[in-house]
């Protein structure tokens, strides 16, 4: 079992095929020779057979196209003088008077020219050749590189996620990139680049299916009733996927609208009878406002502040020491010197921001919640609900006026992704009922009021701590937004006073936990609680709350780990059925364990 | 084993009787703390004494005469509360969790559920070889997870090895 994760990780130090295909295409004399393996393996042990697929054969292009038209840009741009020259002596026709004269060097250059491309087309070809994959029962496995070779396989039961991702040229192509995330390591367990768009997603709602722990065979008997179950989801999308990059918004709306009125009999093989509805859109306008007033700008405008301060501070202390004008400091170190790359990387962030967050739509399906996003390149990921391990709710300082959210969530494979923002910019009521589809019941009387008062709230009223007053001196100003809150399902900690943050971790997906104290807490009475999660875009920690209750908390959640999950390790929640049974379980132990003297949190 | 009691810190659990890690802990980091120690000051030390007999440039003795006494200083107390540091490591194997506390002065707790444990870890040395001690580390999904047991002796640390994965295989739930 070990050996098989392991393999999931294989990471050869080769570079990307066709990504550097001149060097590959260097050694082969003969390119496009189509014979299978060579040299380096005995012929008899192949290194593929037929049951291995091929990609698309553009994918190369689309991959390494950069190269292709990098490189001669580069070189024409380098000494476009010399090429102008050139152009001129062609139009006085010197060059074809020097061409008669002595056509050598001209042949030899133009060989050289040729070869160039050979060898940069066959390094492609090659790469293509030798890329493969195969889809079995428990695996997805690719097969790549030439000389150096990378066999990658990730477990289908473990698959957490599965991202669909097109790269401009792609969309062009109408090609899409299937990326596999298995829940250990962090980084992308496999990558299949590139298959035609609905074959990919065809390819990604059967590992969903699978990873969801239904086969084909069971998804048709369940499905029994409705139409053929695989196919119909991904006609809905190839409506959408059939506009291209030159569409304009109002086709693609019409294919998002009729994504919301699905009336389509089998919306979901996962979940039959689930049908996909839109939960959440981004409007530009909303987002372009939550670029500009988001943390970029916060970080953006403290840099200018700090850099004028030390320019002007700098500027005046040269010129009373010196006598010399302070406006040649200034100059000297003002301008291109840092406000350039402060421009530069500001209008980075700002488009990265805004390319993430374009037409940005959650679409509940079956198989989870499905995302789609991207200005240039677009994306589609399905996050199914049962991998999310926590969530979390943020807002920026200039976001309060605004009432505007932003929702991150951890998932096991996703790491510090941008891919873990289920929304990048949402009211009060998206964010709402996006935790509502994405999180466990909190089996509280009032959810909605803690959840808003987890959001906004202060004080100790509602039923969360807060930093206890001996403690002031730690915690000036957050003290009273700092606390926790247990429900009976998860444990929502909120933080930040300027920029607030609600997190909410389901008991059993905690790991383990520490409690922490310094010897000055220790005179106060305090501890911090770090809960630990898979790695992820946030850390769940509970700081300076009072010794007995986060004592008592620390108890409870050891007590919570004993017992069995509430979710199976599956794609979904638990049926009605198996999670009155596992309350009851839940119930007992808790008995025993009150019995041990054990008390839990009430 | 040692079984001396260990005082109860405000942050333990109730009613844990902690196990020490050997005694002999205590000589492998006075060995590695020592070590570290002499590579620090010979790295602070060639220069000053090149600079003593002019090779070299060094700042003037009001700087260098407390650098170095802070330093020496430093270095004492450092190795001083090593045997302090060493017996205020503990662990405690609970029904369904094992804990480990560790820290004088900022003091940590924490617990593994066994039911989260992926694998246990065993490593030794050259030096801990020497002494017949291991380093055993508990991983979970999480790489936060941060509970090693270092300085166990080597049949205790794989009695806990293949109790706790046992346990964990009676209890495995994955991420």
């Amino acid at each position: 079992m070990r050996e098989a994760d392991d393999d999931a990780h294989v990471q050869h130090p080769a570079p990307e095929p066709g990504q550097q295909p001149a060097a590959e295409g260097a050694a082969p004399a003969q390119p496009a020779e189509p014979t299978g393996p060579t040299g380096s393996e005995p012929p008899t042990e192949k290194w593929f057979d037929e049951s291995w697929t091929k990609v698309h054969p553009l994918s190369p292009f689309v991959r390494g196209w950069l190269t292709i038209v990098g490189i001669p840009a580069i070189i024409f741009g380098y000494n476009w003088e010399l090429w102008a020259d050139i152009w001129q002596a062609w139009r006085s026709g010197e060059l074809t008077a020097g061409l008669e004269q002595n056509p050598t060097p001209y042949l030899i250059g133009a060989g050289v020219f040729m070869l160039l491309v050979v060898l940069v087309f066959g390094g492609y070809v090659l790469s293509w050749w030798f890329t493969r994959y195969q889809v079995t029962d428990e695996h997805v496995m690719v097969k790549s590189g030439i000389f150096v070779r990378q066999h990658r396989q990730a477990r289908i039961d473990r698959v957490q996620a599965v991202d669909l991702r097109q790269p401009l040229l792609a969309r062009i192509t109408r090609l899409a990139e299937l990326r596999f995330e298995v829940a250990e390591g962090d980084g992308t367990a496999a990558t299949l680049a590139f298959l035609k768009k609905d074959q990919a997603e065809e390819l990604r709602t059967e590992i969903m299916d699978r990873a969801a722990g239904r086969s084909p065979a069971s998804d048709a008997e369940t499905a029994a009733g409705h139409s053929a179950g695989p196919s119909s989801p991904v006609d809905a999308e190839g409506a959408d996927g059939a506009a291209p990059i030159g569409a304009d918004t109002s086709g693609d709306h019409a294919a998002e609208n009729a994504d919301r009125g699905v009336v389509a009999p089998a919306a979901s093989p996962v979940r039959p009878g689930v049908q996909d509805r839109v939960i959440a859109q981004v409007p530009v306008g909303r987002l372009i406002g939550s670029v500009l007033v988001g943390a970029g700008t916060i970080i953006f405008l403290v840099l200018l502040a700090s850099w004028g301060l030390a320019i002007g501070g700098i500027g005046f202390a040269v010129s009373f020491f010196t006598g010399d004008d302070a406006s040649e400091v200034w100059g000297a170190f003002g301008g291109v010197t840092f406000l350039l790359p402060l421009a530069i990387a500001a209008v980075f962030s700002y488009y990265n921001e805004f390319s993430s967050g374009f037409r940005f739509t959650a679409t509940m399906t079956g198989a989870g919640l499905r995302l789609k996003y991207g200005l240039l390149e677009t994306n589609t990921q399905t996050v199914p609900t049962g991998r999310v391990q926590a969530i979390q709710i943020q807002q920026p300082m200039l976001w309060r006026p605004f009432g505007w959210f932003k929702v991150v969530v951890t998932v096991a494979g996703y790491g510090l992704d941008s891919r873990s923002t289920l929304l990048p910019v949402g009211r009060r009521e998206d964010v709402m009922t996006m935790a509502a589809e994405m999180f466990p019941d909190l089996q509280i009387p009032n959810p909605e009021e803690m959840f808003i008062e987890g959001l906004t709230g202060t004080g100790v009223q509602r039923g969360f701590t807060e930093v206890p007053a001996r403690a002031r001196i730690f915690d000036p100003l957050v003290r009273r937004r700092r606390g926790f809150f247990a429900t009976p399902a998860a444990l929502m900690i909120r933080d930040g006073r300027l920029s607030r943050r609600l997190t909410m971790v389901p008991h059993e997906r905690i790991q383990s936990s520490s409690l922490h104290q310094g010897p000055f807490a220790r005179m106060t009475r305090i501890a911090t609680l770090h809960l630990h999660l898979p790695s992820g875009p946030f850390q769940a920690r509970i700081k300076n709350q009072d010794l007995q209750a986060v004592k008592d908390l620390f108890e409870f959640e050891a007590g919570q780990a004993a017992v069995a999950r509430r979710m199976t390790d599956r794609n979904q929640w638990m049926l009605p059925e198996e999670l009155r049974e596992f309350e009851k379980m839940v119930e007992q132990v808790q008995e025993e364990h009150n019995d041990d003297a054990r008390a839990p949190l009430s | 084993m040692e079984m001396r009691d260990m005082r109860s810190e405000a942050i333990d659990p109730v009613g844990v009787e902690w196990t020490r890690v050997d005694e002999k802990y205590i000589t492998v980091r006075f060995i590695t703390g020592i070590i570290g120690w002499l590579i620090t000051f010979a790295a602070i030390g060639v220069p000053l004494a090149l600079g003593w007999v002019n090779v070299w440039w060094s700042p003037p003795l009001w700087v260098q005469i407390p650098a170095i006494s802070a330093l020496v200083l430093w270095a004492v107390v450092d190795l001083a509360l090593i045997p302090r540091q060493v017996r205020a490591i503990g662990y405690h194997e609970r029904e369904d969790d094992l804990l480990i506390r560790k820290g004088l002065l900022w003091q940590q707790v924490v617990a593994v559920p066994y039911g989260r444990l992926q694998y246990v870890d065993i490593e030794a040395g050259p030096l801990m070889r020497r002494f017949g001690l291991c380093q055993v580390q508990l991983k979970t999904a999480s790489a936060s997870t941060d509970a090693t047991i270092p300085g166990a002796v080597r049949s205790e640390g794989a009695r806990l090895r293949d109790e706790l994965s046992a346990r964990g295989q009676a209890r495995l739930a994955g991420l």
